[in-house]
């Protein structure tokens, strides 16, 4: 009756940034960035991308309402390096890794097909 | 010669060919047809036969009219009963006739067997076509009637040529067929035949002495014989000449004259011989009556006796052996030749109680008084109390047992039942059971549904069980050591206030009523009722009220159970202000009592002896219900005075003296009391001023006769009378002084209509009636002054007097203040007299030594840690008067309790003057009440409340001046807000607002205490300053001016805080301790979901939330041992919950801040020793739940922060479950990336993590995995790698045989693993040492064993 249209999980709303960045004032080197209509699937990735930069001292993310279609991500990097960077490095290192999976297996299933 | 027989492969014609030969050949069958011979019994021994026709012929038979012509018999022939002695003579002729027998098998068989034989032979139906059909004949009674065989003389005169018959026969004779309940039918003529039942064998031996005979049955012990025997003598003694002679004669023609002939025969050969039981009856007439139904008689009150013993065989079985059974076994009973000893074993004597019983648990016994009877107590039998069938050697009954007998069909058993019921709750209610029982009896027996077996007693058609079903329903429902306790607070200061006693549940569920309307509640059961609360189900589902009613109205019962009535009554009035409404309008309920036990006249009867009847006579118990009821409400009251004009017969009362009263002097103060009660509540809510001009002259007569009397405790009841005099005069006051205020106000308006919702007959009452007063009270209080200044050092006396006095003055000059036309000057004189009055007593010896004893009758304070008496949920009470057992009061209401004294002259004071802070004996009361540890269990009770109400004083008045105490009386604020009761909530505002946020009181302890901790943080910092962590991170300072800043603003949102958190259970009758946390908590809470919105903790939230960190900070190190009432555990979740509540609430400054020094404080050794997160932690439903939420939050906003880590780390000691050291290194191992924790920086000691070496494989699993995975780094949390690389390694080295596929496993992977620092870290550990690298040391070179170990695992592996 009163629920939610299901779209509203992934499309943005009339403008609304996918992505927004804030700067913590009460950590160093450290950066909020408040992703919209995602959830826990983007979120726990980029995390865990981010932890295996080794000059990202914290990443965590978390989704503030299970009604509400965003994650915040906290990042918080050493001194010579900075939390956009970092998100922007993980980002890229993620999409990397994805299509090198798709061509894996798309090869994979090449090599099938020709097996036949 | 053989014949041929037909085989398998023979065709018909063979067969028909073998039959013809066979018929042909004359052949002899194998077998032959033989007709069985006819009836047995004809051609079977003569003999017998003979002696059947001649016991038949000699057999009595009765006959009776109208029964139907022939019972169906089983056997042709009744079984038959001969003499045993003709029997033996028979078989000594017969012996012969055996021998023949003996040739014919078949004949013998059937001689033996003739039961089978007669079924055997023919069977034949009956003929039913002749018989006629009967109606089944109605019968007048169900039963025949009893006949007595005592009567037997009186009716057999008319037929005494036939007396030989047997007596039952002759009493059968004599009575008519109606007597059975058989009505006769015309023309049929009926016969039974009824067998006497004279089977009995007495195998008796005659003893000749002095003529007289002791006869030995052979069924009876030698001892039970010698009894019967004096009986005998004693009987025999005691009956005349003539009597004897004619009992004989009465034998002698009741018996054979053969049998008689024989037996003297008999006698005089001396002969030991068999005889029948007649014989003896023979015998016996010469010296003794006894008949043989008497001596049948006898044993059965034996056998009643023993009954028990029979149930018993089955629980302990005994050997029963024939040494034990009272009789003697004669090898000439019938079938008695195998003696069955377990059938015999009920007539064994009961075995002594076993005493080794009384240490192990069994069911608890009662006697008829209530008292447990211990499990080795040896009583007679005679008591009747083994009338039981479970352990029939202990004496009286269970609990269990007495339900039961409470629904016996028999009337007296049932009262009996019930009034042992009654006196056992009595004394369990009393506390008498405490030490000799294992739980609580009350609780058990209302879970047994007691008040459903009442109400079906209430219901009862007896009037013993009606008062037996009262008596136990006066027991469970009434205190009456609460009601004693309530009559004397009564005339105390703030002791007509009445608390609801009912329990908890009901008031949350009004409250909810109250809040969604009754929306379709299922209906409980009447049980879950009672369950949930017993007045409310007796009087709404049992409509006890009704019941009670019909007592007083119709059956009209002698005084206990009107007493009883009204008692209960009383205590449902008390329940609540719903029930006393339901008792208000039970219809004519009230009526009733009013009309029959508060009449305006009655007559005099004698005043010496106890009313049995109370109806016409006043009764004290009826006004004091209509009290209670007043005491419920306004409405109530105003109702009682109106429609019952209740008030109007209580005048007559108190208009006449005591001794005018036709009543016994005892009777006639109690009635005057509570009379001036129930005026007294009736004045305080402004009903019934009317009466008091109409009663003017005298009470002023009485008041300027008390300054006559010598009031002492010589004269208690003149004394009481002056004080209940006093008390109804100061609410006269109350109502004069608020009623000038009220006129005056609705002058001030000009509105005439004020007036008109008043009666018009009633004469408002002003200031000038009551003026009068004064004189003759000061009088009096001069007098009770002098007393007590002079005398009470010696002489204690009753304070009560002095108590009213008092408060009436500082009624009195309270008001005098505000009226009108009061003369400024003039009262400022007596003021200062009075007070200069006070500030003398003050001094004197007497008034020293009433403040000497405040300590020694403090509630809180006293040494007894446990109260006794027993007291269900369900049914709450003020567990008054029973703290020791041994019926000790309450040490606040003890005689000469100072308590209601000293609190009215500081009230009295508080309106005067500020004189006496800083006196030693309040002082060191109050000390004492700071220093206490231990909680005292009374904390909670009602009666507590008047000391809390003197400790209010104490501490208000210190607030008016400076002084050097100020610590004591802070604290003492502090543990009195925590000890408030429901109803206190004004106080507690008081207190919040004037004491505990007190500038004044905190900088007092601020410049000592905080400027030294300030000392030691500085020297703390300064060492630790290198350290970056925030867990070193320097404390704020604190300053004069920062506490204020922190005091101040919880002073604005406490005031409202405190009662949202009574909202919360408003039942409970006193404040938690921790409702610090509470609140913290709870507005963390609620707040923390508005935070989660915004990116930002609002300043407001920051502002509150540190300001209650501030506060606990506070208490923590300022006021330790009163924050040691609450849990450490409770404390550190409830610290915990602020990293919960804001996701960046902990980084604020300020906040972290405080979080910091609260951590250090809470990782002392001497609390951690002391957490448990397994314990209940209120507001938690485990810590697992609250753990996970924390870790959750580490995660994803921490920052890393080491603050935040080291709150983590506090329940990752080994000493902790280890399922959140599993969600740690399992499910939320993440966090190991950001748990950046120097080894240095860690504030528990390294050991707790690291000892006990951890045994759980799962987690030694879990370690490992992260290990190799490196998941733990030490760059990235030392500590934490510190912690698996220990616990792996000591794990890989133990030598206990077990886990060692587990170990090998870790070994080879290790020896395999790329990563050399971990390998050398893990094979080389020796200890931990925080100031090594990595807070590890390693061994130089591994020990041989060890060695060999790696190498064997290195082998294998190749």
């Amino acid at each position: 009756m009163n629920a939610p249209p299901t779209f509203e999980s992934f499309l943005l709303f009339e403008g609304e940034n996918k992505i927004t960045i804030e700067k913590d004032t009460k950590v160093p080197n450290a950066a909020l960035f408040t992703v919209n209509k995602e959830d826990h699937t983007l979120g726990n990735m980029i995390t865990t991308q981010l932890l295996k930069d080794p000059q990202v001292v914290f990443a965590g993310y978390k989704n503030p309402h299970p009604l509400e279609h965003k994650f915040v991500v906290r990042i918080q990097t050493t001194s010579d390096y900075n939390p956009k960077d970092a998100m922007t490095n993980a980002i890229t290192d993620l999409i990397s890794e994805v299509s090198l999976l798709e061509e894996r297996f798309k090869e994979a299933v090449k090599e099938k097909q020709e097996g036949e | 010669m053989l014949n041929k027989r037909p085989k398998p492969g023979d065709t018909e014609e063979d067969l028909l060919k073998f039959q013809q030969e066979f018929l042909s050949g004359q052949i002899t069958p194998s077998a032959s047809l033989v007709k069985k011979p006819g009836d047995k019994r004809k051609s079977s021994q003569p003999g017998q036969h003979e002696s059947v026709g001649l016991t038949g012929s000699g057999r009595d038979v009765v006959q009776l009219q109208g029964l139907p012509s022939k019972a169906p018999t089983m056997s042709p022939i009744p079984p038959v009963k001969k003499s045993r002695f003709k029997a033996s003579r028979e078989g000594k002729s017969r012996h012969s006739v055996s021998t023949q027998d003996m040739e014919d098998p078949e004949h013998t068989i059937d001689s033996h067997d003739t039961s089978t034989a007669a079924i055997l032979s023919d069977i034949i139906e009956r003929d039913t076509r002749s018989a006629g059909i009967y109606f089944p004949s109605s019968s007048a009674h169900g039963f025949p009637t009893v006949l007595h065989r005592g009567f037997l003389g009186t009716r057999t005169s008319s037929s005494r040529e036939k007396n030989t018959k047997s007596i039952f026969a002759q009493q059968m004779e004599n009575s008519s067929p109606a007597e059975f309940g058989v009505i006769v039918h015309d023309g049929q003529s009926v016969g039974t035949t009824i067998h006497s039942g004279r089977n009995r064998a007495g195998n008796l031996l005659e003893h000749k002495q002095d003529g007289s005979h002791i006869l030995q049955g052979a069924g009876v012990s030698k001892k039970e014989v010698e009894r019967i025997h004096y009986e005998n003598l004693s009987q025999m003694a005691s009956m005349s000449e003539e009597d004897i002679l004619s009992e004989q004669k009465k034998l002698l023609e009741t018996l054979d004259p053969k049998l008689v002939a024989f037996l003297k025969s008999k006698k005089a050969a001396k002969l030991d011989e068999v005889s029948d039981e007649q014989s003896q009856l023979e015998v016996e007439k010469q010296v003794t009556v006894e008949t043989s139904a008497d001596l049948v008689s006898k044993k059965e009150v034996a056998m009643e006796t023993s009954v028990d013993l029979k149930a018993a065989g089955d629980t302990f079985k005994p050997e029963v052996t024939n040494e034990d059974l009272p009789l003697e076994v004669d090898k000439d009973w019938v079938h008695m030749d195998v003696v069955e000893s377990d059938k015999l074993a009920w007539m064994k004597d009961l075995p002594p109680p076993r005493a080794d019983n009384s240490q192990t648990e069994q069911p608890a016994r009662f006697d008829f008084l209530g008292n447990v009877l211990p499990g080795d107590s040896d009583l007679p039998v005679t008591l009747g109390l083994h009338h039981h069938g479970d352990e029939p050697e202990r004496a009286g009954y269970t609990l269990e047992e007495l339900f039961q007998l409470s629904r016996s069909s028999n009337v007296q058993q049932r009262c009996l039942a019930l009034q042992t019921l009654a006196k056992i709750i009595i004394k369990a209610k009393e506390g008498c059971f405490v030490h000799l029982l294992q739980s609580a009896i009350l609780p058990i027996v209302l879970d047994a549904g007691l008040m459903f077996l009442l109400r079906w007693s209430l219901d009862d058609s007896v009037e013993a069980v009606n008062t037996a079903a009262l008596a136990v329903s006066h027991a469970v429902l009434v205190n009456t050591a609460d009601e004693a306790a309530l009559d004397q607070v009564f005339d105390w200061p703030g002791g007509v206030a009445l608390v609801a006693q009912c329990p908890r549940v009901t008031v949350q569920e009004a409250q909810e009523q109250s809040g969604e309307r009754k929306e379709e509640q299922v209906e409980d059961v009447d049980a879950d009722v009672l369950k949930k609360d017993l007045i409310q189900g007796l009087v709404s589902r049992m409509t006890i009220l009704p019941r009670l009613r019909h007592y007083l109205t119709v059956l009209r019962p002698q005084a206990p159970p009107v007493l009883h009535i009204l008692a209960i009554l009383t205590r449902i009035a008390r329940h609540s202000q719903t029930t006393a409404y339901q008792l208000m309008n039970c219809p004519s309920l009230i009526e009733t009592i009013v009309k029959e036990f508060l009449p305006t006249s009655w007559t005099a009867s004698d005043v010496t002896q106890p009313v049995s009847c109370l109806y016409g006579y006043p009764v004290p118990a009826a006004v004091r219900l209509l009290r209670t009821i007043a005491q419920a409400g306004r409405n109530m009251a105003a109702i009682l005075v109106s429609r019952h004009s209740v008030l109007s017969q209580l005048m007559v009362y108190l208009s006449l003296n005591t001794c005018d009263i036709n009543l016994a002097r005892g009777e006639a103060v109690s009635l005057q009391m509570e009379a001036y009660r129930f005026w007294r509540v009736c004045l305080l809510y402004g009903i019934g001023t009317q009466q008091y001009l109409d009663l003017y002259p005298t009470l002023m007569e009485r008041l300027t006769k008390a300054q006559g009397q010598r009031l002492s405790d010589d004269t208690l009841n003149d004394l009481n009378l002056t004080t209940a005099l006093i008390n109804v005069l100061q609410a006269v006051v109350v109502v004069a002084g608020s009623e000038i205020n009220h006129l005056s106000r609705s002058s001030a308006e000009g509105c005439a209509d004020e007036d008109s919702h008043q009666p018009a007959d009633l004469l408002p009452l002003s200031w000038s009636h009551v003026a009068g007063l004064l004189l003759p009270v000061r009088a009096l209080w001069e007098k009770q002054k002098t007393q007590i200044v002079e005398n009470f050092q010696n002489k204690k006396q009753s304070l009560t007097l002095a108590t009213s006095l008092i408060d009436f003055l500082k009624t009195f000059y309270c008001l005098s203040e505000k009226q009108i036309g009061a003369d400024t000057v003039e009262l400022l004189e007596e003021l200062e007299q009075l007070s200069s009055a006070l500030i003398n007593m003050w001094r004197s010896l007497g008034f020293q030594a009433i403040l000497s004893y405040l300590s020694h009758h403090s509630n809180i304070l006293t040494e007894h840690t446990q109260t006794c008496g027993e007291s269900s949920d369900n049914l709450p009470e003020l567990t008054s008067g029973l703290v020791s057992g041994q019926g000790h009061p309450l040490p606040i209401l003890q005689p000469h309790s100072p308590v209601p004294f000293i609190t009215s002259v500081l009230s009295l004071t508080h309106t005067l003057l500020s004189v006496v802070i800083g006196e030693a004996y309040l002082t060191s009361y109050l000390r004492k009440i700071v220093s206490r540890t231990q909680i005292s269990p009374l904390n909670s009770n009602f009666f507590t409340k008047f000391e809390n109400l003197l400790q209010y004083y104490i501490i208000k008045l210190s607030c008016l001046m400076t002084h050097v105490e100020t610590r004591v009386h802070h604290e003492a604020g502090l543990c009195l807000l925590t000890r408030l009761q429901y109803g206190d909530e004004h106080l507690v505002h008081d207190l919040m607002s004037c004491v505990i946020y007190n500038t004044a009181f905190v900088r007092e302890s601020q410049e000592e205490e905080l400027t030294r901790e300030g000392l030691e943080r500085m020297t703390l910092s300064s060492e630790t300053t290198h350290l970056r962590s925030a867990t070193q991170e320097e404390v704020p300072g604190y300053t004069v001016a920062a506490i204020e800043g922190c005091c101040y603003p919880p002073v604005q949102y406490q005031s409202k805080l405190p009662y949202s958190i009574w909202s919360h259970d408003p039942g409970s009758s006193h404040l938690q301790v921790h409702m610090w946390y509470n609140f913290d908590e709870n507005y963390l809470k609620s707040s923390g979901d508005i935070v989660c919105d915004h990116s930002t903790s609002s300043p407001a939230l920051v502002h509150l939330v540190s300001n209650c960190l501030a506060w606990i900070y506070l208490l923590e190190c300022w006021r330790p041992s009163h924050l040691a009432q609450v849990p450490v555990t409770l404390r550190v979740t409830r610290v915990m919950c602020v990293f919960l509540a804001g996701n960046d609430l902990f980084l604020d400054r300020r906040i972290h801040g405080y979080l910091a020094a609260l951590l250090r404080e809470y990782t002392k050794p001497k609390h951690l020793d002391k957490l448990d997160f397994e314990a209940d932690i209120p507001g938690l439903t485990c810590f697992y739940d609250l753990y996970i939420n924390v870790l959750q939050q580490y995660q994803a906003v921490s920052f890393g922060d080491s603050l935040f880590g080291c709150y983590v780390l506090v329940p990752l000691q080994q000493r902790h479950n280890f399922s959140l050291r599993k969600a740690v290194w399992g499910e939320y191992n993440n966090i190991l990336r950001t748990l950046f924790i120097p080894v240095k920086e860690l504030l528990v000691p390294l050991s707790y993590y690291l000892e006990p070496e951890e045994r759980n494989v799962e987690l030694i699993r879990l370690y490992t995995q992260c290990l190799f995975s490196q998941t733990v780094r030490p760059v990235w949390a030392p500590v934490m790698y510190l912690i698996a690389v220990h616990h792996v390694n000591r794990f890989m080295y133990t030598q206990d045989g077990r886990h060692a596929a587990l170990k090998h496993l870790i070994i080879k992977q290790l020896l395999s693993c790329p990563n050399e620092d971990l390998k050398k870290h893990l094979l080389y550990y020796k200890s931990a040492d925080a100031d090594a690298p990595h807070g590890m040391t390693l061994y130089e070179e591994l020990s041989a064993m060890r060695q060999k170990l790696i190498t064997s695992v290195r082998d294998s592996k190749e």
